[in-house]
């Protein structure tokens, strides 16, 4: 139910406008970025801004191809998107015409080869999983954010991938909810056991989920460092989890490196710094 | 489980705001007997004016006859069954039209959008064609397909016809990228990607078209019955005011506004069962 996830060497350039001279130029957003993700880890994917994080998930989800560079799933080269392995967007993504049972069931609806019945059955199993079975019926626009997060979620599992793709998908939510969210997110993780790569510019969600923490630079966007996390998760149902020391001591390292980051970006980068003020 | 009850009792508002939602909840109803009172007040100062004008002399009433000499006209030709024979006529052609423009217009529609280049190529096109007046080019009608029923539905097709096609390509043109990307990632095919994410969100702008459309099929038709016909409410209308028939005339003009108020009523009813998932 996992696979085990390769990026080596990826590259991936846009062209873009310049704002002086309208001309053409070669954007880098990745540059020679490698990645491991195993079979069934949580991994999570911190950075500033504009680094490439959604570009790494797009390449995984096989949304956009690399300029060069190879991706591997299980071995196999990814080529284009596939049901083994499931987005989650930050923005809701539901149809607003379907039920919350509908939209699961759309997944399944691709898919193919289950009866209408089956369809239905596994996409209340489904909603069980995700806390809302009370809630199979109603429409996109009577449910909260954190319910239609939820619905995205139960769908995208639906299908059961062997990789779940999530691209900020708490990123709109209050923080309340944010936080059970993530809480319910690990502990479907555990029981599905499929492999996460979960992107976020929060450096506490990052920490808190993750086993792992890969902490991209900007411009081109890289792996700076990948953090190996351990905290007893198990435990974080009795106890603030986020505030113990070893979290603490885990932000405190990952915070450093975004900043450090940022300074270089400022030192290093005054050229791009005037053409951005002289822009705006 | 727990955490949904939460969930749903941190959603209850608190009784402050519950209290405010009861007394809006009253005021939204007295607001709803206030509006309807008011414009069926409405109505009826339009009927005392009407009524009134005449008998005082304020205006002729040989040109304008009191409502209830219209009323009257009205009834005898509803029971003479005069009047049904003109609406039917027209009904008959306004719905052809209207029906054609719909089945044709849709599907042209949806496949013009879904083809950029097509849509770019065919939209400044469309633009003309959508602004000429249907009646402008009514002649053409007429001297390509004579004065029979097929001109007049062929008019109605035509003011029908540009509305619904241009709502249907700006709704399948705008839909959501980003539901477009799930249906990627869900791996749905192309054709099941059109059916069941593109044009299901398009439904409510398409509708939009439609209604207008309904509109302007009556109104067309009207105009083209004027000009050549035997049958028809436009007819009607026209013949009754070249034989001095007044009341006739009235009577027909009312009939026409109360069909166009009666279609549209329907059409919007329509439209708002069919895009209730967007409140």
């Amino acid at each position: 139910m996992s696979s085990r996830i390769e990026l080596t060497r990826v590259r991936q350039t846009f062209l873009v406008r310049g704002d002086e001279d309208r001309a053409l130029r070669e954007f880098v957003a990745l540059d020679d970025l490698d990645l491991v993700v195993e079979a069934g880890e949580f991994l999570t994917i911190v950075g500033p801004s504009g680094c490439g994080k959604s570009t790494v998930l797009d390449l995984i989800g096989g949304l956009a191809t690399p300029t060069s560079g190879r991706l591997t799933a299980d071995g196999v080269p990814i080529t284009g998107p596939g049901l083994d392995r499931s987005v989650v967007f930050q923005q809701y993504t539901l149809l607003p015409w379907r039920t919350a049972q509908a939209n699961v069931e759309l997944a399944l609806e691709a898919s193919g080869g289950l009866t209408r019945r089956e369809r239905s059955d596994r996409a209340r199993e489904y909603l069980d999983l995700v806390g809302l079975s009370d809630f199979a019926g109603r429409f996109p626009h009577e449910l909260s954010g954190g319910m239609k997060q939820r619905v995205a979620i139960a769908r995208s599992l639906s299908h059961q991938p062997q990789v779940l793709l999530m691209d900020e998908p708490f990123g709109a939510l209050d923080a309340q909810t944010r936080e059970r969210l993530q809480e319910e997110l690990l502990s479907i993780w555990r029981r599905t056991g499929t492999t996460v790569v979960f992107i976020t510019h929060d450096i506490d969600e990052a920490v808190f989920l993750g086993q792992r923490v890969a902490v991209m630079s900007a411009r081109p966007g890289r792996i700076q460092e990948v953090v190996r996390i351990e905290l007893d998760q198990d435990r974080a149902g009795e106890e603030d989890l986020r505030s113990s020391r070893r979290f603490a001591a885990y932000r405190h390292h990952i915070w450093s490196l975004l900043r450090q980051q940022q300074l270089g970006a400022e030192q290093g980068g005054d050229r791009d710094e005037d053409r951005e003020l002289s822009h705006v | 489980m727990s955490d949904l009850l939460t969930e749903r009792t941190a959603a209850r508002p608190n009784h402050r705001q519950e209290e405010a939602v009861r007394a809006k909840g009253v005021s939204v109803r007295r607001k709803r007997a206030v509006t309807l009172g008011r414009s069926l007040a409405g109505l009826l100062t339009l009927a005392l004016v009407w009524e009134t004008a005449p008998r005082l002399g304020l205006v002729d009433a040989y040109f304008i006859p009191p409502l209830h000499v219209v009323l009257q006209t009205w009834w005898e030709m509803v029971t003479s069954g005069e009047l049904w024979r003109h609406v039917s006529a027209s009904l008959v052609r306004s719905a052809v039209g209207f029906g054609l423009a719909i089945v044709l217009a849709i599907p042209l529609g949806a496949a013009i959008a879904w083809y950029r280049p097509v849509r770019e190529f065919s939209t400044p096109v469309l633009e003309i064609f959508r602004n000429t007046a249907a009646l402008a080019i009514l002649p053409v009608f007429i001297l390509l397909l004579g004065i029979g029923e097929t001109s007049k539905v062929a008019i109605v097709l035509y003011a029908c016809f540009f509305p619904i096609l241009l709502s249907t390509i700006s709704g399948v043109a705008s839909v959501d990228v980003q539901l477009l990307r799930t249906a990627r990632v869900l791996g749905l095919s192309p054709v099941e990607t059109f059916r069941k994410v593109v044009f299901p969100a398009a439904v409510p702008t398409i509708f939009t078209g439609i209604r207008i459309s309904g509109a302007a099929a009556i109104l067309v038709l009207i105009a083209a019955e004027m000009i050549g016909a035997t049958a028809g409410l436009g007819f009607l209308i026209n013949y009754a005011q070249f034989n001095f028939l007044i009341p006739t005339m009235y009577a027909a003009i009312i009939t026409t506004s109360a069909i166009g108020v009666g279609v549209n009523y329907g059409l919007v009813a329509l439209e708002r069962r069919f895009s209730r998932w967007r409140a």
